[in-house]
């Protein structure tokens, strides 16, 4: 059932002239705390102007709402809104990856430009800062990637030979082999990095890779705050505020110019590091806000 | 991108209404191909894995001088008893009493019952009454299954108990989800002539979303050790040789985020040779010795740093020797007849002993601040033993202890550990033993450590209640302990030193001294007045008593250089010093004492420096020579030791151990797996062990393969 939502917030951000008369959909992947949260959030950015009907279902998109722009959370929201409404699709929660295939894979012709994403997942020259602030020395960056996921490996090869790191690979071809994979990948890594992909870091596997990376001493660099919590050294990864910051901007930008800004990363990130893995791995960390400030400052020198 | 394939051809409007109508049907079907792509992994929900008890302390922060074995070091090693990998840690001495009795000792060693350190597997207590020593050979773990050993080198009771007051062992098997597939394993050596050793070992493991678990069965079999010929004690020509079959489970069931149920059951049979064909009063026979435990623990997480722990294990052992000759007793053939024993003949009698533990722990985990970790907790212990010849009637004990330990970082650079234990061991000791802890980095890579502290050994049932005698015709009595021992205590003060150069070179180092006061030892039973007397140069019936107290000194230090991805050289020395000064009532009444008496005992005195070698040095390489090649090498040398029961003081020993390996396929793959080969004492050096045999050249091939 569509729960209709006015949001009537006094929010402090600038009211852009057309806002009032955008008709926003936001379609959440289920009614999960993860897709809800980041709707309030979202919410929350956004002018009190902007007025926003809420689906917790993508199924009930059936019902056809009017709307000037969809913005989508997560894959499958993004893949129903894209394929059952002709409506411009923001798409957000989700990684690169996800976006990609799904313009890749859906048949959907000249409706691409009407179609615009921010990931949820971050660059890899930012993983790669991440990794250089945390652990200065050298290193080589251990990572599991599967069958499923097409990442371009001479790609991250570069970038991290650039940065003085080597990228030590291994696919994992089944679940059964995920472990063979990683107990290799461990005895030839300094760190392990995890991206985004579903058959390798899932609830079933997350537990024994936390613990075999952790017996091995490589520190395990995850992808959320769930991650660090657990037990990863650290992680770098946009909070649903810094997302929301973004989407709100594209949304108003839509507002204005009736176009999608290109598809891009959160801008923003947050740092989060687990001290007391790192003290009993014997690493020696930074506190988490000098590492971001470093990774700033690093960017801003960048040419 | 993808050709698109919709028929362009219809008017906008019309395509998108087909369009929509197709994806409509098929979105299912699409996101499910598409599913892998999807935000899941970045949003999913976990449990906290590394939880606070799971957590190790790093060497720089923990407030003892720590020594860690892994299993690169483990693997690198080629040892085949576990006994043997205690070789590695600075200041331990190893020693075999036959092939199938190894023992373990941290301070030198007086004698093969090392009573002073504490041996812990996955937190269970192996260090086993009534003899209060650990009974390596039958351990239900096989080597492979170790994980990691930590060796506290310097009292621990505060955080293990009692009997710490040496160091302790902390034993870590690898987790229920180490290993998934199977691997098979066969070696054959040529230890103790004859058929030489063959070992076999078979691991099993799977992990799943809910429930891991590993197995292993293994047998180990070997001909023991090779005494020399015309060996003058009753070892000539010595069968030592033992069958040792094992199995053990690991299982982890974790329902949910918060709660994991650790299983373990374990249980080992084994058959050990004694004896001498040219000995009436040692004939060869096989002891039988079984051992098993049953160990389930629940972690249950309370947050991110917090989490409560309950423990329970069961650990029993049964040995049955139904053969054992009593040599002192024999008038007939190598004794002269002995008129306080004139029915003496060579009697055959049996010796049979069963043990059973239970223990249950409670521990919690906070943090009291960001900068304050608390760890207490409770335990109590139920100890029974049954041994006829060492007690009249069945004995049991019923033990409790409290315990806290703080960890607070009073500034960034300086941690305070401090912690005490309340102990009952059952038999009307109640002991607290406390340490404070301080360690400063100087920068990261620096740190200064100084401790201080206070640690009991309660004495053991054996020591405080025993009656040891055979009752045959005539008693043969062995010892009779006339009770009332006071709980030997140590004051150990140390400076340790921890810094890393650079990334390739590391240093850990340390000073101490340890004072044991109250050292219980075997001598005259002074109430028997026959004990004084002696038979063929030994007291007749013995006593365990308060007799020593003990000072230790000492110098110990762990260079290591990395180089490449894997190469590590180590060097480790140890410079150690004992001295003994008599105390209590013999000494003090040692003028009325026979001469005989005050013979053995200030034989002791005199023996008791000697039982440290003043110089330990070993010099390790491991590391890997081309892919898929890994070599290792160790030079050790130990000094003179005169182990106070041993039959001769052990002259210098030095020898090379190497080993190499081959690995083919991938790691864990099925088809993958090693050969490897390993020659312990590789250059022949003269090698005299504790009881006169001599380690020779052995080697070992070993073969394994994942399927």
């Amino acid at each position: 059932m569509a729960s209709v939502i006015l949001w009537c917030l006094f929010a402090l951000a600038p009211v852009s002239c057309r806002a009032e008369n955008l008709r926003l959909l936001v379609v959440l992947s289920d009614n999960t705390p993860a897709y809800k949260s980041f709707a309030d959030t979202l919410s929350q950015s956004l002018p009190a102007s902007v007025q926003a009907t809420v689906l917790e279902q993508p199924a009930e998109m059936k019902a056809r709402p009017q709307a000037d722009l969809i913005v989508s959370l997560g894959m499958k929201a993004a893949l129903s809104a894209a394929t059952q409404t002709s409506v411009p699709v923001l798409m957000t929660m989700i990684p690169r990856t996800g976006y990609e295939e799904l313009l890749a894979q859906t048949p959907w012709g000249n409706r691409a430009p009407s179609i615009s994403a921010i990931y949820m997942d971050q660059p890899w020259e930012r993983q790669l800062d991440f990794i250089r602030a945390v652990l200065p020395n050298n290193i080589r960056i251990g990572l599991l990637y599967s069958a499923n996921t097409h990442i371009d490996l001479a790609y991250l090869r570069r970038r991290a030979s650039e940065r003085g790191a080597k990228l030590i690979d291994r696919q994992v071809l089944s679940a059964e082999n995920l472990f063979s994979a990683l107990n290799g990948l461990l005895e030839n890594s300094d760190i392990l990095l995890a991206l985004p992909d579903n058959m390798i870091y899932n609830s079933t596997n997350i537990r024994n890779i936390l613990l075999s990376s952790y017996r091995s001493g490589i520190p395990f660099i995850g992808m959320s705050q769930t991650y660090v919590t657990a037990g990863a050294l650290g992680a770098i990864f946009a909070s649903q505020k810094q997302s929301s910051v973004q989407v709100a901007e594209a949304i108003l930008f839509f507002a204005r110019t009736r176009k999608l800004p290109e598809p891009n990363y959160v801008h923003d990130f947050t740092v989060s590091l687990n001290h007391e893995v790192a003290r009993s791995l014997g690493i020696e960390l930074l506190p988490s806000d000098i590492v971001y400030s470093r990774m700033k400052d690093k960017n801003r020198s960048a040419p | 991108m993808k050709i698109n394939w919709l028929p362009f051809a219809l008017p906008y409007q019309r395509r998108q209404i087909l369009l929509s109508l197709f994806l409509a049907l098929n979105v299912g079907d699409c996101f499910a191909e598409l599913e892998n792509f999807s935000e899941q992994s970045l949003i999913q929900e976990m449990p906290v894995v590394l939880s606070a008890s799971r957590l190790r302390q790093p060497l720089s922060e923990a407030p003892n001088a720590v020594t860690v074995i892994d299993r690169a070091m483990i693997k690198a090693s080629g040892f085949r008893n576990i006994a043997d990998l205690f070789n590695l840690v600075p200041g331990m001495y190893v020693d075999y009493v036959n092939g199938h009795t190894p023992f373990v000792s941290y301070h030198g060693a007086t004698d093969e019952f090392t009573r002073r350190m504490q041996v812990l597997v996955d937190g269970r207590s192996i260090y086993l009454p009534p003899f209060n020593t650990v009974i390596w050979k039958d351990l239900p773990l096989h080597i492979d299954d170790i994980e990691r050993i930590e060796v506290v080198r310097g009292p621990a009771a505060t955080s293990y108990g009692s009997n710490s007051i040496f160091g302790v062992i902390n034993i870590t098997t690898r987790d229920a989800s180490a290993l998934n597939g199977a691997s098979i394993s066969a070696t054959k050596g040529n230890a103790g002539g004859g058929n030489g050793a063959a070992d076999a070992v078979v691991h099993f493991g799977k992990s799943g979303e809910q429930l891991d678990y590993r197995l292993t069965f293994s047998r180990s079999a070997d001909n023991g050790l090779n005494f020399p010929a015309g060996w003058k004690n009753w070892h000539d020509g010595y069968d030592d040789g033992s069958d040792t079959q094992m199995a053990s489970l690991r299982a982890n069931f974790h329902p949910n985020a918060v709660n994991s149920f650790d299983l373990q059951l374990g249980f080992s049979d084994s058959s050990r040779s004694v004896g001498d064909p040219r000995n009436k009063l040692s004939q060869p026979h096989d002891i039988k010795e079984n051992s098993g435990f049953q160990q389930l623990n629940w972690l249950h997480t309370l947050g991110q740093n917090d989490d409560i722990q309950l423990h329970y294990y069961h650990i029993s052992l049964n040995s049955t020797d139904e053969n054992i000759s009593l040599p002192m007793l024999n008038g007939e053939t190598v004794l002269p007849s002995n008129p306080l024993y004139p029915l003496a003949r060579s009697y055959l009698v049996s010796d049979k002993y069963t043990v059973h533990r239970h223990e249950l722990e409670l521990q919690h985990t906070l943090h009291t601040s960001a900068n304050n970790r608390l760890v207490w907790g409770v335990a109590t212990r139920y100890e029974s033993i049954v041994f006829p010849t060492l007690f009249d009637t069945p004995q049991s004990l019923r033990q409790s202890r409290l315990f806290a330990h703080d960890e607070w970082r009073i500034l960034p650079p300086l941690l305070l550990n401090a912690g005490a234990m309340l102990e009952d061991d059952g038999m009307d000791h109640k002991k607290v033993s406390p340490r404070v802890a301080l360690n400063y980095h100087v920068t990261p890579e620096h740190t200064f450590r100084t401790s201080v502290s206070v640690a009991y050994r309660n004495p053991s049932l054996a020591e405080e209640n025993s009656d040891k005698h055979y009752q045959f015709g005539g008693l043969y009595q062995e010892w009779l302990s006339s009770g009332r021992l006071r709980p030997e205590r140590t004051l150990s003060r140390e400076i340790g030193y921890l810094g890393n150069y650079g990334n390739n070179w590391s240093v850990d180092a340390r000073v101490y001294n340890d004072q044991v006061s109250d050292m219980i030892w075997l001598d005259h039973n002074l109430g028997n007045p026959a004990s004084i007397k002696l038979t063929y140069g030994f007291p007749i019936v013995l006593d365990f008593r308060n007799e020593f107290a003990a000072h230790y000194t000492g110098f110990e230090g762990t260079v290591k250089y990395k180089w490449g991805y894997r190469n590590t050289l180590t060097l480790d020395y140890t410079h150690q010093k004992a001295s003994v000064d008599p105390i209590g009532s013999l000494y003090l009444a040692s003028t009325p004492l026979a001469s005989a008496a005050w013979d053995w005992f200030s034989g002791y005195l005199q023996a008791f420096p000697n039982t440290v070698p003043a110089n330990s040095v070993s010099l390790s390489y491991a590391g890997q020579i081309s892919d898929g090649i890994s070599f290792s090498a160790r030079y050790f040398q130990q000094g003179s030791i005169m182990v106070i029961t041993g039959n001769d003081p052990q002259p210098l020993n030095r020898r090379v151990d190497m080993r190499v390996a081959k690995q083919f396929g991938s790691i864990g793959k099925i088809g993958g797996g090693e050969v490897s080969l390993v020659v312990q004492n590789v250059f022949q050096d003269k090698n005299v062990g504790y009881t006169g045999y001599l380690f020779d050249r052995r080697a070992y091939l070993t073969a394994t393969i994942n399927f």
